[in-house]
């Protein structure tokens, strides 16, 4: 499944993670293995490369003393892989760890303390990627998600915390209604509505719906109120077929 | 019966040329329905005053008063919806005299042949509208600098200017119109030469007009901002004086901290050495560390005003002792987006959070500056309540958590973004009581 890459320039400390990973990977049963280790982040872009259909487990040391620091290694390796769990090793405090968190998705950081923490958090982040990457194979192969590319990233929203697309007023400017927010990005409404799943309706010129969130319909005002009270609109050509996808 | 519905029509293509024109100009977006009971109440009004009260000179005026009033209604800007509306009259007015120049001059129609036949009648005004629609649509880009969100700021000298002399000119068209009308029923071409010359001249006055007062308001505001910049980044300048200081300070007690250890060391004195470490340096170093070094952070950034401005939104946010986490690891220098603009959206976004996280009880403030290659991503999270209303109630329309009308809120700054940007994204959302503002900037 899922495999592991370490790179660290400190051989001693290097060996150690390689051992406290190989030591977890038996006792949590994992299918997997540590496919490569070393101290040069080029031979790590080289792996990715030739494996770039699968995804890994990155142990990455910020302070790399080569020309390509940890930062710019996992910005390479996520030229071929963006599914990979990447985690930075680094000996102290990481000031800058939300910046490395939405700049190359890191998953999270562990500092180079005893060896028991150090343990203990490798073990922690090894879950976490795991139950992660199971979860998002499922809605991948459900089609639950549909990838949104943001310019600087992509992100799998979750079809079913999602509420309505929406047309602004800025040619080709979409807008992703969820429960938590909104979010602007490049698209066409003829684009999304065909990567998304039946539940969803193009109840308007604007507005691409997902029926499932659908508290209540005005048919007079032709209004449609949503589960969290939002609300947005219907065209009066299309009210009659929203009702029928509705009752289904 | 033809003839009524020649003139129904008639009425019902004025009517719609106003509509059209107005929708075409207006830089406040109308919605389709709001425009269609406009043209129908202008149609019934139009209709009964030229057929029924025989009193088509007093189209203009009733006209503008109803599209005022309707305007200020939906707009709920009494000002600008006046002005937009003579404004529309205007535009029409040049139509108009327009179309009567080229069928006269250029397809040598006789005017007293125009007024006499019904049928030819209905199809100018046909013309009209179809010119009126050009007009406006190309007008657009000169009052669409009326913006309405200048009109705001109480420039109180020079929208004096513009509210007298709009109406001026629209009165002088009138009454233009109106003499020509009525002095002589057999107008000769001269005549009408000059009518349609002072028409277009008042035209290029009114655009003329506009756009002095839309650029002395860009300047004024401009002005106002740079001094606003001075002072804060004379207030930056102190906290980095005051950080510089705290270094001084750091130095001097480290060097006393070594000798101290270092007496107790040579003495091989462990019992004080262990006391030492518990009691006094331990507590001094936490202090030390819980030190700020944002402020060196900023020197990322190195736009002036962007500087000045977050380093004041910081200062105020660790007064109200909100906890601040700062990472910028890249230089920004040049962003495209217009400054006063990006001064605004980071300033209201900035107020926002720390007004929520006031009310927090550990209120905290994480503010991030990442680069990646031609985009800027700024990102805003703060801590929030539990009853902080959803993301689109805070979008709605006359939504304040201050009481109406205070500050601009982040409606307004959508509209700024989506008015005037096609490569400026605002993601808003709240995610476990933190509410996340992501701005991204496509260079």
């Amino acid at each position: 499944m899922l495999d592991i890459i370490i790179c660290e320039d400190n051989s001693h400390q290097r060996k150690l993670i390689e051992n406290i990973i190989k030591e977890t990977l038996i006792n949590l049963k994992y299918d997997s293995n540590v496919d490569l280790s070393t101290n040069n982040p080029l031979d790590v872009i080289n792996y990715v490369k030739i494996n770039k259909e699968k995804s890994f487990i990155y142990f990455l040391d910020v302070d790399l003393n080569d020309k390509v620091n940890g930062v710019m290694l996992a910005k390479s390796i996520r030229e071929y892989d963006s599914k990979g769990y990447i985690i930075f090793i680094t000996s102290h405090v990481e000031l800058s760890f939300l910046t490395f968190q939405y700049k190359v998705q890191a998953l999270d950081y562990i500092i180079k303390s005893d060896t028991q923490s150090l343990k203990n958090k490798i073990i922690e982040c090894l879950i976490v990627a795991y139950n992660d990457y199971q979860n998002m194979s499922f809605n991948v192969n459900e089609k639950n998600t549909i990838p949104i590319n943001f310019g600087n990233k992509i992100i799998n929203f979750d079809l079913n915390e999602i509420l309505f697309f929406e047309t602004t007023s800025v040619d080709h400017k979409l807008r992703i209604h969820t429960y938590k927010g909104q979010f602007d990005f490049y698209g066409k409404m003829k684009d999304i509505e065909v990567n998304v799943s039946s539940n969803y309706y193009r109840t308007h010129r604007s507005y691409l719906v997902n029926t499932t969130k659908i508290k209540s319909i005005d048919r007079f005002a032709l209004m449609i109120n949503m589960i969290n009270d939002e609300t947005c609109y219907v065209a009066a050509r299309y009210i009659k077929g929203l009702i029928k996808k509705c009752l289904i | 019966m033809f003839d009524m519905s020649v003139n129904i029509l008639y009425a019902l293509i004025l009517a719609l040329t106003l509509g059209i024109i107005l929708y075409n100009i207006s830089s406040i977006k109308i919605t389709k329905k709001h425009i269609s009971i406009f043209i129908t109440i202008t149609f019934v009004v139009s209709y009964y005053l030229i057929f029924w009260y025989k009193r088509d000179n007093l189209l203009v005026p009733i006209e503008t008063i109803i599209m005022s009033i309707y305007f200020s209604l939906i707009f709920r800007k009494i000002l600008y919806a006046v002005l937009i509306s003579i404004i529309t009259q205007i535009i029409f007015a040049l139509s108009d005299a327009l179309t009567g120049f080229i069928l006269i001059f250029i397809l040598r129609f006789n005017y007293s042949e125009i007024a006499n036949n019904r049928m030819l009648y209905f199809s100018i005004a046909v013309i009209i509208l179809i010119m009126s629609f050009f007009i406006s649509k190309t007008m657009n880009t000169f009052f669409n600098k009326l913006n309405y969100n200048y009109f705001t700021k109480r420039n109180s000298k020079d929208i004096l200017i513009v509210t007298l002399s709009i109406p001026t000119i629209l009165f002088s068209m009138y009454s233009l119109l109106i003499t020509f009308k009525y002095q002589s029923s057999f107008p000769n071409n001269k005549i009408l030469i000059i009518n349609i010359f002072l028409i277009i001249i008042f035209v290029v006055l009114l655009v003329i007009i506009t756009n002095s007062y839309d650029k002395k308001a860009k300047k004024k505001l401009e002005q106002i901002y740079k001094e606003n910049e001075i002072t804060q980044l004379k207030e930056y300048t102190y906290m980095l004086e005051t950080t510089s200081n705290d270094l001084r300070k750091f130095k001097h007690d480290y060097i006393n901290i070594l000798q101290i250890l270092g007496g107790y060391i040579e003495s091989e004195n462990t019992k004080e050495l262990k006391d030492f470490y518990k009691n006094e340096l331990m507590p001094v170093s936490e202090k030390i560390l819980a030190k700020d070094m944002c402020f060196t952070l900023l020197q990322h950034i190195k736009i002036n005003s962007l500087k000045g401005l977050i380093s004041s939104k910081i200062i105020t946010a660790q007064s109200k002792d909100i906890k601040i986490h700062i990472e910028i690891s890249e230089d920004i220098d040049q962003l495209s987006i217009g400054l006063i603009d990006i001064c605004r959206i980071i300033g209201v976004i900035f107020d926002n959070a720390i007004e929520a996280a006031i009310l927090c009880e550990s209120g905290f403030i994480e503010f991030l500056i990442i680069k990646n290659d031609t985009i800027n991503t700024f990102i805003l999270n703060n801590s929030c309540i539990d009853s902080t209303p959803p993301v689109y109630k805070i979008y709605e329309k006359n939504f304040s958590t201050k009481g109406s009308r205070r500050g601009i809120g982040l409606k307004s700054v959508r509209e700024i973004i989506d008015l005037n940007y096609t490569n400026v994204f605002l993601n808003t959302s709240i995610d476990n009581s933190i509410f996340k503002q992501e701005l991204t900037i496509k260079n």
